[in-house]
């Protein structure tokens, strides 16, 4: 009788080999770069199976000096045919015109960018606003977004996540040194100055939040920023505002929305819009304002001005060492960003008139960028 | 911009980490039980032992130990260990941490001296792979909410 590792390699094998299959059999009437995809996927697929197969055949499998390890492995395995089948697989399946359209606008920002990757593929799916999977080239947006373009910063949002995890070494390992460095000059000179053990205590899981998550959300709002500038610090007032919550306040995931506005305020004056900073900045006075909010006591604690500033320079210099293009609203070669840029000027004048205007920068946008 | 951006970003480094390390080990363990080394695959076998040295020192620094200097470059080239698999492996040795430390100094000069490694160092490396594991998994469970 086989072992409970055997049949859960076979069980995992035979999975691998359906979801290969699957996606391979996939009907896709879409661009190029979304068969392109299928076939990256289909192709980790087969890839699973063929290590789960190798396995089977490995005659340590066996050996109860290396169970644990092997179990390890399938574990693995098992867990990332689950989210092929889950994301790339129930994606491509249903993939639509508003896919097809987000998708188009990712390809576009990805190449006006200089992103030195593949680019990811668009999902109008989400239930979860914007977000990612960043080993799988996938960026899920909520349903209509696609047919606005307020909300496209969002995605260069997204795409930092990704390029965070695609050059880990050189951005978030660089990042994480300034960040250690700030922490412990700041534990260093608490206990010089005799803090109490439950500030000292406060220090560290503010260090934690910064390691495990916050820095890379910084990191992915100041990349944003650095793209597509103003219109990120724009949208950032507007999703802070629909998605609720207190603006003063991070938790274990997301650094707090008002340190954020700060950093995005940071790279903008970094790039050279520091005009746009100003107004971002009042208009982030009055939301403060209208919600009836203030920092709470030693706020600087968790978001010192040192690091943020720190920060916003390294990836100012990582962005520009990569080849990435900073936006400029004269540039010619930037069709997302410009237009983006310039929906949220007129949005911001003629609110109420927005509409059309969104409407025919998207039909002229679509055209420019499929040709 | 969500939450799942998030989870998904520390999921993927997480079991990548966790893959990769456990992989590391499962050839030293092979070559240390008498596999012939060409059998274990030499070139991988030789990167194998540069992962784990590197967390090892890494492991170091985190823990406070003070013996590590290292210059910006070799600095740059250590593996990066996600924040959970350190808070999980710190809590872990909480009670243990002096030996724990020593443990792994030890563990870095049979790497660094190419001394085969004994079964309590095994051990320790084996129990990494555990809460990386543990860690990848438990990431992956918040995303699928389980």
């Amino acid at each position: 009788m086989a072992s409970l590792l055997m049949e859960l390699l076979h069980d995992a094998s035979q999975r691998a080999g359906d979801i290969a299959a699957a996606l391979n059999a996939v009907s896709i009437n879409a661009s190029p770069a979304v068969d392109a995809y299928r076939n990256r996927m289909a192709a980790m697929g087969d890839q699973a199976r063929s290590v789960i197969d190798r396995m089977l055949v490995d005659p340590d499998i066996d050996d109860p000096v290396y169970a644990n390890n092997y179990f390890r492995d399938y574990s693995y395995f098992a867990r990332l045919i689950r989210g092929l089948e889950d994301l790339p697989l129930l994606v491509l399946e249903r993939f639509n015109a508003a896919d097809q359209q987000a998708t188009d606008f990712m390809t576009a920002i990805c190449s006006e960018s200089r992103y030195p990757f593949t680019p990811p593929i668009c999902s109008a799916l989400s239930s979860q606003y914007f977000w990612t999977r960043p080993d799988m080239d996938l960026v899920f947006v909520p349903c209509l977004e696609p047919n606005h373009l307020l909300g496209i910063p969002d995605i260069y949002h997204e795409l930092g996540h990704i390029l965070l995890f695609r050059e880990k070494v050189r951005l978030e390992q660089g990042a994480l040194a300034i960040v250690d460095d700030e922490f412990a000059g700041r534990l260093g000179e608490g206990k010089r100055q005799n803090w109490p053990a439950a500030s000292l205590e406060q220090i560290e899981a503010y260090h934690h939040n910064w390691r495990r998550s916050w820095l890379l959300e910084f990191g992915s709002d100041l990349i944003a920023t650095y793209l597509v500038g103003p219109s990120f610090g724009w949208c950032n007032i507007r999703t802070a505002t629909n998605l609720g919550g207190a603006l003063f306040e991070g938790n274990d995931s997301h650094p707090a929305d008002d340190a954020r506005a700060t950093a995005i305020g940071m790279m903008l004056s970094e790039i050279g819009y520091d005009d746009s900073r100003m107004q971002i900045q009042y208009r982030w006075k009055e939301l403060v304002d209208l919600a009836n909010e203030s920092a709470p006591h030693r706020y600087e604690l968790a978001y010192p001005m040192t690091l943020l500033k720190s920060l916003t320079r390294f990836f100012r210099e990582q962005c520009n060492d990569m080849g990435l293009a900073q936006f400029d609203r004269a540039a010619a070669d930037l069709p997302m960003a410009v237009t983006i840029d310039k929906c949220w000027a007129e949005f911001r004048n003629k609110p109420g008139d927005y509409a059309d205007f969104e409407r025919s920068q998207l039909a002229g946008l679509l055209s420019v960028i499929r040709t | 911009m969500s939450d799942m951006s998030s989870l998904s970003h520390e999921y993927a480094s997480t079991t990548d980490f966790s893959h990769q390390v456990n992989q590391a080990v499962l050839l030293v363990k092979k070559l240390i039980h008498g596999r012939k080394q060409t059998e274990v695959d030499t070139p991988n076998l030789a990167h194998a032992f540069r992962l784990i040295e590197g967390i090892v020192v890494r492991l170091l620094q985190r823990l406070g130990s003070d013996d590590i200097q290292l210059d910006d470059d070799a600095e740059a080239k250590l593996p990066n260990i996600p924040e959970d698999v350190l808070i999980r492996l710190e809590e872990q040795e909480q009670g243990n941490l002096e030996y724990f430390i020593d443990d792994l100094r030890s563990l870095r000069d049979s790497l660094v001296h190419s001394v085969e490694l004994t079964a309590k160092q095994v051990e320790i490396l084996d129990s990494i792979c555990e809460v990386a594991d543990a860690s990848a998994s438990a990431t992956f469970r918040k995303l699928w909410r389980r």
